[in-house]
């Protein structure tokens, strides 16, 4: 995000002198508050999710059967679940283990639908029609039910999951980054770089990418909440991570049954999980317009 | 006389509209055009939209494949089966129409000049940045403009920034696709003094597209006049008014110019 929208502003205002330096671009980001908060909430989860381990010890499976669904106190700061287990530490764990998933998910995604889609996007002819066949055809595949599948086929567990959900995530990154490249491939700008001994390889990364970049960050953020969400979905029908690992998928379902009697038990990570989704799509929302100026 | 630089023989194009079963009638774009381009001529197509002078261009610098005929650059054929030798851009560059798409948007000017050093001249970064500047300088840029991306410049420093980029290959022949035709008038006049600057300097041979005849006439020795795909006239640009040209299309074009500075002697 930060990047795409650094490239849209700072050459919109040539200033004085070479590189410009990399914090004054970041300040030159055209976010509202709204998208400043979501930012800043989506890098503080990510920053926990990779620090946990190195955070104090928060063992989030031990039990302490004398505080049984106790409430906040200065030991257990948002109390603790039925079987005596600290709530926040479960609720960092899980937010890891989602935030994780939904990474892997993304990250094959992109891997495999930015290459496929500069390539086809840039040489068209019968390996675009092959692979825009096969990408319509993936998007038809329902992800839970392909999801389920891949468990109960392959017992491969959380992470065989993402990648399988990367996979059908793929042609959503592909298309936008295929369209984009076909608008940009007959650019005179193109045939310049050729004309100025550009390889193919060096067209894609320097012509190309920078021009798809935008548009691929936009859908990658879009990709990470519902990856996150599909996560909470599979892990609550109790085929995706297992107790007594926890995710926010589980957390919703461990405490499903206590929202009578405990509702923070439920909400807080239902809240953890909306509202990192909400700024996901935020972020998202802001790249697009920014994208629109461009 | 030596060997030509360019070699035209014989081109033929045809462009199909649509595909089958609905194929339109195909439009023909180049028509058994020959011609022969030395070393240090300036050479003016002109021509309405659609005569094929774009296409013509093209052609010579290996971007379009012609139906049949040949082009010759330094005596190498320059198409050969399917593809194409890419070294025919170690002598021919192209500066195109439109200068606000004729530079990657994600490079700043002097990386744009610097690639085609790197790449084709195999200098080191700091000898290719050194070059570059030189090259900006000569094209009247400032090393400050060299620091700022497309985005933002004006027209006529977008436009002389393609030719920096195109002369940093240091190429034999200029191909100009209606480089000035975007440009307002006083800095096509600008731009065209750049051109005839280069050529009195450096000895470069020039292929100038345009629709507008004071630009031919002002750049250009000899000029071909192309209709319907077909070079219907040849002459020295001295001779391109309407008493010293032979063809009719030629003084039907010429009179169609409001702004002929010879007029009437």
């Amino acid at each position: 995000m930060s990047k795409a929208n650094t490239h849209n502003t700072t050459s919109a205002t040539p200033r004085a002198g070479v590189a410009s330096p990399r914090r004054s671009r970041i300040r030159a980001l055209p976010l509202g508050p709204g998208s400043w908060v979501a930012l800043g909430f989506v890098l503080l989860c990510a920053a926990v999710s990779l620090l946990l381990p190195l955070l104090p010890p928060t063992d989030p499976t031990a039990q302490d059967t004398s505080a049984i669904l106790a409430t906040p106190s200065a030991e257990h700061w948002i109390g603790t679940d039925q079987l005596g287990r600290d709530l926040f530490s479960r609720l960092l764990w899980g937010l890891r283990t989602s935030m994780f998933a939904a990474f892997t998910a993304v990250a094959v995604a992109t891997a495999i639908g930015v290459p496929l889609g500069l390539a086809a996007g840039y040489h068209r002819g019968w390996f675009d029609a092959l692979t825009a066949r096969t990408a319509d055809t993936l998007l038809t595949v329902p992800a839970l039910i392909l999801l389920l599948t891949v468990q109960t086929a392959l017992q491969t567990g959380i992470q065989g999951q993402m990648v399988a959900l990367g996979v059908i995530f793929a042609p959503r990154i592909y298309r936008i980054v295929r369209t984009e490249t076909i608008g940009l491939a007959h650019k005179p700008f193109m045939i310049a770089g050729r004309m100025s001994g550009c390889s193919t390889l060096r067209i894609a990364l320097r012509y190309l990418l920078p021009g798809v970049r935008a548009q691929a960050v936009v859908q990658v953020s879009y990709l990470l909440g519902l990856a996150l969400v599909i996560e909470a979905g599979i892990s609550f029908l109790g085929v995706g991570v297992r107790p007594p690992d926890s995710s926010l998928g589980t957390l919703l379902t461990d405490a499903g049954t206590m929202l009578a009697t405990a509702p923070r038990v439920v909400l807080v990570p239902a809240a953890v999980l909306t509202a990192l989704i909400l700024s996901l799509n935020l972020l998202g929302d802001t790249a697009t317009k920014e994208t629109q100026h461009a | 006389m030596a060997e030509p630089l360019i070699e035209v023989d014989s081109l033929h194009k045809k462009f199909t509209t649509g595909s089958w079963p609905r194929r339109g009638t195909p439009t023909v774009a180049l028509d058994a055009v020959s011609f022969q381009v030395s070393a240090g001529e300036s050479v003016g197509i002109v021509g309405e939209s659609g005569s094929g002078k774009s296409t013509l261009a093209n052609t010579i610098c290996g971007l379009s494949k012609p139906d049949a005929g040949r082009v010759l650059v330094k005596g190498q054929r320059i198409h050969a089966g399917r593809g194409f030798d890419r070294n025919v851009w170690r002598s021919v560059q192209m500066v195109f129409q439109d200068p606000y798409t004729s530079l990657n948007p994600a490079m700043t000017i002097e990386e744009i000049v610097t690639e085609p050093l790197r790449l084709w001249h195999r200098m080191s970064v700091t000898e290719a940045q050194e070059r570059a500047r030189e090259i900006l300088d000569r094209v009247g840029l400032t090393p400050t403009v060299g620091g700022h991306r497309p985005r933002g410049l004006s027209g006529g420093q977008l436009q002389r920034a393609s030719i920096a980029r195109a002369l940093a290959v240091s190429p034999e022949v200029l191909v100009l696709d209606e480089s000035v035709s975007a440009l307002d008038v006083s800095v096509q006049a600008q731009i065209l003094e750049l051109l005839l600057e280069l050529k009195r300097d450096t000895g470069l041979t020039y292929l100038l597209i345009s629709h507008d005849i004071s630009v031919i006439r002002l750049v250009c020795t000899r000029v071909l006049v192309m209709r319907h795909g077909q070079v219907v006239e040849e002459c020295t640009a001295q001779n391109l008014t309407p008493e010293g040209a032979e063809h009719e299309y030629t003084r039907r074009l010429l009179s169609a110019v409001p702004l002929l500075s010879t007029q009437g002697g």
